[in-house]
């Protein structure tokens, strides 16, 4: 379970200040498919990188299953990503010296997963996103939607508490982000991870059990369905 | 997926940029092993060619000659040397010893009493023991050796040219004797001998040390006894301490290694520390590009950083990322350059280097030759490999350092 409370995060750039979070609380539940909208500028991205332990909150807390992940060192937070969360972007990305399979194979090798289970978990979650026969290929060599599955199976192989997408959906067509969610959905119910999209496109907010609605870093709504 | 094959295939990303950081280090690499091997051929012809003609290694001499060297004190000579070369020839680390006299003298050009005089340097020594000493097999260019007795001479090519002789010529010197009168003698040239420093061949003569003996009024004397030793098994440091000891004369001797002879061969340890300053140097400079590259590199691979710290790879992880890349390519230009430099100190060390015989010519005094050999020194070529490692890899982990003080926000930012 995933508790955010009171989070505040304020950007200072040079004389202006944004008020990114105003007091943001949340509580998620193991599993849900869960979709932060709001317009561009609401604070989406902000929350999303703060509950992934990129960024910090100016003030606020997030627990993890009862453990605040906030004050966290550096290394500690790298650790904590690694094992615990996966994380999918807007525009992909991969790393381009890397083939399919080995952008895959390389999130369980940081955990220090041995080989032989590597290969087998990194070809059947490939299997899994439909990218059989496609293994090795490099990105330059996959459409935006076969990337774009490739980034889904590397931040899911590793079985993630948490499953965090920004926009994934943003630089695709209507059809390949329509399939792309719904590869997401069925790895989903699948996996047990949770999934946190941030998302301004109304398809994805159709697809989401739960939709929280931001706006100028305020929650204004937050229905299941 | 390791982190170092990963940093092996990024090479390959930018082939023209790796190309570039490679090539600064080989030619850094290079240009110092050949630097390196040309100053050692330097050192070691030096070493030679005042071992041979002016110090040799150690050198016996009246210990009032060198006070008044510029007075010309033929008369300052040793007595008894022959039991004294048994002492030093006794001595392990004595190869051979050279008993001579030099004097200098003038030869006047077209008759005794012609106005036009040439500077010569005879050397009278004994041609039998002498074959041992100097490397005839290399410089006697034309003719043979003098007889002992007679008034035959060896004669520099230079020197014949410029007094117009040839074989069997004949020409007379005017010189000091050592009863501080003056004489002339009249010589045969029988061999024409080639030096490796003109300024000497352009003057040198040699003759049987007997006849130099009676020339100059020195019955049974010599003016000095120069030792070439094996530095393997001693310094002529210590041979010199070690003979000064043993050798004794009615005269009182002096017995100085080369390096109290000549400053310029100590300035010549003082340089090499010096010259390993520069190759750090040099690197540090070829280093730049590296650095360069690394922090671009860095630069443009923002979103990956912000990837990879998503995904969990610490700074260290980061770091070490980028400092493999661009230490993989020091090793390789480092490892290409040497080899280049290798072979091309090889190459020359065969068939000599003189590009700067020119500036090498006003060199003569330093025993430094035209023709240069440069010598390959296997230790020196695997420090100029490790250094090269050193320093590049001091300079690329600097940049790369700045990997892990990215946070992932900003490189996503970046993007
Ligand atoms: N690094 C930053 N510096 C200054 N302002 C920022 C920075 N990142 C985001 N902001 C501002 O914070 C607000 C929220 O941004 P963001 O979380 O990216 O919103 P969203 O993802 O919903 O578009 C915006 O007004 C944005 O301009
Ligand atoms: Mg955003």
């Amino acid at each position: 379970m995933i508790s955010v409370k009171d989070l505040f995060k304020t950007y200072v750039a040079g004389d202006t200040e944004v008020k990114a979070l105003r007091g943001v609380s949340l509580e998620i539940e193991r599993g849900e498919f869960i979709s932060i909208a709001g317009p561009s500028g609401s604070g989406k991205t902000t929350m999303l990188n703060i509950i992934g332990c990129i960024d910090s909150a100016d003030s606020g807390d997030i627990t993890i299953n009862g453990e605040s992940v906030m004050d966290l060192k550096r290394d500690a937070q790298a650790a904590f990503r690694r094992d615990y969360l996966g994380f999918v972007f807007q525009s992909y990305n991969l790393i381009p010296v890397l083939t399919a399979f080995e952008n895959v194979a390389f999130s369980l090798n940081l955990m220090g997963v041995d080989d032989a289970e590597t290969k087998e978990r990194s070809m059947a979650i490939l299997k899994e996103v439909g990218l059989e026969g496609m293994e090795n290929r490099r990105p330059g060599k996959l459409s935006g939607g076969q990337q774009q599955r490739v980034a889904i199976a590397r931040a899911i192989v590793k079985n993630p508490e948490i499953l965090l997408a920004d926009e994934p959906t943003a630089n695709l067509d209507s059809n390949t982000g329509k399939e792309i969610l719904e590869l997401m959905k069925e790895l989903n119910e699948k996996h047990q991870s949770t999934f946190i999209f941030a998302t301004h496109d109304p398809m994805v907010m159709d697809f989401a059990g739960r939709l929280v609605q931001l706006h100028d870093g305020e929650i204004q709504s937050d229905e299941r369905r | 997926m390791k982190i170092y094959k990963i940093a092996l295939r990024n090479i390959a990303r930018n082939k023209r940029r790796s190309l570039l950081s490679g090539t600064a280090i080989a030619i850094a690499g290079f240009a110092i092993v050949f630097l390196f091997g040309f100053l050692a051929g330097m050192t070691k012809d030096m070493e030679q060619n005042l071992w041979t003609y002016m110090t040799g290694a150690v050198r016996v001499r009246h210990s009032d000659f060198d006070k008044y060297e510029r007075l010309n004190p033929m008369h300052l000579a040793i007595p008894d040397y022959e039991s004294l070369l048994e002492t030093i020839e006794a001595d392990p680390a004595v190869t051979a010893a050279s008993p001579r006299i030099n004097f200098p003298g003038r030869v006047p050009i077209g008759g005794i009493g012609s106005d036009e005089k040439v500077n010569v340097m005879g050397m009278g020594v004994d041609f039998v023991r002498e074959a041992s000493y100097q490397d005839y097999g290399r410089t006697l260019v034309e003719g043979c050796l003098p007889e002992a007795g007679t008034r035959e001479a060896v004669i520099g090519r230079a020197l014949a040219e410029k007094l117009g002789i040839g074989m069997g010529g004949k020409f007379t010197v005017l010189s000091q004797s050592g009863s501080r009168g003056s004489n002339a003698f009249t010589f045969t040239v029988v061999g024409m001998i080639s030096l490796p420093m003109p300024g000497l061949e352009k003057v040198m003569f040699q003759v049987p040390l007997d006849t130099a003996q009676r020339f100059l009024w020195l019955p049974g004397q010599v003016q000095e006894i120069l030792i070439k030793v094996n530095e393997k098994v001693d310094s002529p440091k210590a041979v010199a301490a070690r003979l000064g000891e043993l050798l004794s004369s009615d005269v009182p001797l002096n017995v100085w290694d080369y390096k109290e002879i000549n400053g310029m061969a100590a300035m010549i340890d003082l340089a090499v520390k010096i010259y390993d300053i520069i190759g750090i140097i040099f690197f540090l400079l070829a280093s730049t590009v590296i650095i360069n590259t690394t922090i671009m590199v860095i630069f443009e691979r923002m979103k990956e950083i912000g990837t990879l710290g998503a995904m969990g790879m610490t700074g260290r992880q980061l770091v070490k990322l980028f400092f493999l890349e661009a230490l993989f390519i020091s090793i390789v230009g480092a490892l290409v350059g040497i080899a280049f430099g290798i072979a091309l100190t090889g190459y020359l060390g065969v068939v000599g280097f003189d590009a700067m015989a020119k500036a090498m010519e006003g060199m003569d005094n330093m025993g430094i030759g035209t023709v240069i050999y440069p010598v390959l020194n296997f230790k020196s070529t695997v420090m100029v490999f490790i250094y090269s490692l050193a320093v590049t890899a001091l300079a690329t982990w600097w940049p790369s350092r700045r990997a892990a003080k990215i946070t992932p926000v900003e490189a996503l930012r970046h993007a």
